[in-house]
This record gives structure tokens, sequence and C-alpha cells, in this order.
């Protein structure tokens, strides 16, 4: 049990979903893995395909093209897989709230389980986002088991 | 009876999968410690491999719509072949069991992942996996014909076609160092490693010929394509160097191949599709045939 629930938790690979953003958000996550913050220390890597994937990280504001596409995005994923919110625009749309193509919040499509907001984030701030996700599934782990 | 218990406890214990699982495990750490290094990064821990196998074990197995039963099968036939041959030639180093003609049977039992590889990734469906196919195959064409003319080498050296025959009598002569370094590229090729990984290509192909792989079937590729990077220094140590009539110099030379391997890789840009055919058969091909012709010659001329 214990190595089972550990190498869930060492292993976190990544996938890197962009919602048409304006791209500050994604050269964050970019520099998160270079080897400044090197994020393979906690076996988190960036693959490219969804099937390969334990995270999404969403950054960006779903709008009318691209909302069912999140959704089937996450359908495909195999399971367990958690999604993180990076970005105010991910978090609540952020000054995207009101205008006339973006019809819902990131978190009204699929289930979330972190968010990291500023406008861009930090990478210490998306480590530090990335940790605590880390954290709660050491407590609730045994669901998904 | 005792003999099929004996093949099996080699095939699943000592040298064959309990044995190879364990290595590749740490050949893998070698290899990522190494390349995190070099990169000027801390990198994983020792247990980071094997924590990635258990957590794709774990893992939903997504079956595309329309892929046949190829795609499920595939990667447990390939792993079988690998550990076969991990079995074969650990058997010679350790054991010193060998049969006439085992070379010729590496040969093509090393070549059986890449062939399940490509069935299975086509059988997927996928469009970004049929162009991977499409670049595994132009390899495979590339590499293979380069790789059976240069072990002509060892082979015409030690008058055998036997591994053991081979291990115990090689010696180093400038055609055997040719040899050696086009086999050490040509096994980086079937390594998929950098220079020659335009058909998973991370960035440009999202994967490739891996695309549609998940769970347990992507761990099982992962897992051969690590027992295969533990069985190629040994490989090459055993044809080329003296190393396997002695145990600690032998894992001595097999360190020195891996961090020659692991060096290339990460020194290396990556070369397109029809780059690595050429760079396969106009300079390759004709370099080692030339090569064992020469050294047949020579050979023949100062018995």
């Amino acid at each position: 049990m214990g190595l089972i629930k550990k190498s869930l938790l060492k292993s976190l690979w990544v996938f890197h979903l962009p919602l048409s953003p304006c791209n500050n958000c994604d050269i964050e996550i970019l520099d998160t893995l270079t080897p400044r913050y090197d994020l393979e220390r906690f076996g988190i890597q960036l693959v490219g395909s969804i099937r390969h994937a334990d995270i999404l990280l969403v950054t960006g504001v779903p709008n009318y093209k691209n909302w069912q596409k999140l959704k089937y995005l996450y359908e495909q994923t195999p399971k367990p897989c958690f999604v993180v919110a990076v970005g105010t625009c991910a978090c609540g749309r952020g000054v995207f709230k009101d205008s006339f193509n973006t019809p819902c919040n990131v978190d009204e499509i699929v289930p979330v389980s972190a968010y990291i907001p500023g406008c861009p984030p930090k990478p210490e701030a998306i480590i530090g986002g990335i940790v605590k996700l880390i954290d709660t599934l050491r407590k609730k782990i045994t669901t998904y088991l | 009876m005792t003999e099929i218990i004996n093949s099996l406890f080699f095939y699943i214990v000592f040298p064959g999968f309990l044995f190879s699982f364990v290595l590749s495990i740490f050949v893998g750490y070698i290899d990522r410690k190494l390349t995190a290094r070099l990169q000027y990064r801390k990198g994983p821990s020792i247990m980071q491999n094997l924590y990635d196998f258990f957590k794709l074990l774990l893992k939903e197995v997504t079956i595309p719509e329309n892929a046949n039963f190829m795609f499920l099968i595939a990667p447990f036939i390939s792993f079988a072949c690998i550990i076969l041959s991990a079995t074969i030639l650990w058997l010679v180093i350790f054991f010193k069991k060998s049969f006439v003609g085992d070379i010729i049977v590496l040969i093509y039992i090393m070549t059986i992942p890449s062939l399940m590889l490509i069935l299975g990734a086509s059988s997927s469906g996928n469009a970004i996996a049929s162009v991977g196919v499409a670049r595994e195959m132009k390899m495979l064409l590339s590499y293979e014909l380069p790789f059976i003319t240069s072990l002509l080498v060892p082979i015409i050296q030690s008058k055998s076609i036997k591994l053991l025959d081979i291990m115990q009598n090689n010696y180093l002569t400038v055609f055997s160092f040719i040899s050696f370094l086009i086999t050490l590229i040509i096994l980086h090729a079937k390594l998929n490693f950098v220079p020659f990984d335009a058909q998973e290509a991370e960035t440009e192909l999202a994967g490739g010929i891996l695309i549609e792989y998940s769970g347990l079937l992507l761990g099982l590729i992962k897992l051969t394509k690590q027992i295969l990077l533990s069985i190629v220094p040994a490989f090459l140590v055993l044809l080329y160097f003296n190393g396997g009539r002695n145990l600690i110099l032998f894992f001595i030379e097999y360190l020195l191949v891996l961090i020659i391997i692991i060096m290339i890789k990460n020194t290396n840009p990556r070369l397109k599709i029809d780059q690595v055919l050429k760079f396969f058969w106009f300079w390759i091909f004709p370099i080692s045939l030339l090569n064992s012709i020469l050294s047949l010659i020579f050979k023949i001329s100062f018995k």
C-alpha cells in the first residue's frame, strides 16, 4: 500500500492544456520545468500525449469554440487524473467575466483539484500549488484505490 | 523435466525477468541522473523509475474505438522477446552457457520489439501514430543492414557464430574498433535515443508512436526500452572487449559504455528522418561493409 500510494504521488505527469490563453501563464509553466526549478526531482514530467497524463494544467478562459474540447480531453484522460487551473483566467475568468464569448468557468465543465491564481503566477507559486495538490491527494488517496 | 524447470528459472528469476527488471531500474536511474547532472540540475531519486512503472500499472488502460487486438498484444510480445534476449545474453556472461548461432537468434529477437511497436501503433488508428510508424519503419530499414554487416567483424575475428566463443576469442584491432563505433551508433538508433528519436519526438509528434498507449501497456513499453538499454552495453562489451572473461572488468567496461551512450544522447540534436536514412545508407553501410571485407582479407592473409 505504501509503495503504491507513493508511486502515484511521486510520478505525476503533466499535460499542458491551453484554452486560448494570452501565453503569459504558458511561459511561466515552461519556466517551471527548466533546470533552475527542476521539477523532475519530484518525478513531474511534461508529456505530449493526453493518454500519458495525470495532471491537466489548464490555462486561459474556455470560450464557445473550445469548452467542449476541454470536456472531451478530460474524458479521454486515463483516470485517476486531476485538473489544475493556472492563472486568474482559468480560476475565475478574470477580466473576461462579462465578455461576449466566455460562457462559463473551467470548474463548471470539469472538476478542478487546485487553483493557482496570479496574472501570471510565478514559477514558485505554481510549484507551491502542485505541492498543495499532492498534500490533498495524500489525505484522500483511498477513494481512488 | 529438470531442463524445463531450469530454463523457466533462467527465464523468470535470475538472468531473466527479475534480474533484468532490477538492473533496468538501476540503469534507468543512471541515465536520468547523469542527464540531470549534465543539465546542471539535481535529478530524480533512485526509486523514480519504479514509481513511474507502478503508477502506470495503476492507471486506467484506454483503448481506441477502432483498435484491434494487436494493440493490446504487441507490448506483451515485445516485452517477452526483450526478456528472452536478456536471458540469452546474461546466460553467456554469468553461466558460460551458449549454443551455436545464438548471435543470429539475438539479432532476430532484438528486432521484434520495434516490429511489434509498429504493428500496435498502426492498429491504434491515430493519425500521429501512423506518422510515427512510417518513421519507425524507415529507421528499421536503415539500420538493420549495417547492423548485420558490422557484426561480421567479431564473427570473422573469432571464427565462430557462438557468443561464448566470440567472448573468449575476441581481440581489439582497428577493424573491430571501427565496427564497435558503428554498432554503438546503430544500437543507439535501436534504443530510439536522441539523435535518432524522430518517431516518438515529444515536441513535434507528441509521443508519436506511443501516443495512444496508456497505463499498463505504456509501462510495459517503457520497461522494454529500459531493459534494452541495460543489455546494449553488455552486448557491446561481450562482442568487442575482453570484459566477458572477468566479471569485475566486465562491469567496469559496462558502465563506461553506458556512460558513452548517455553522453551521446545528451549532446546531440534530433535528426530528421531523411537525414537518418542518408546517414545510415550512404555513410555507415559502405564503411561497415568495407570494414568487414578488409578484416576478412586481413584475417585470411595473416593467420
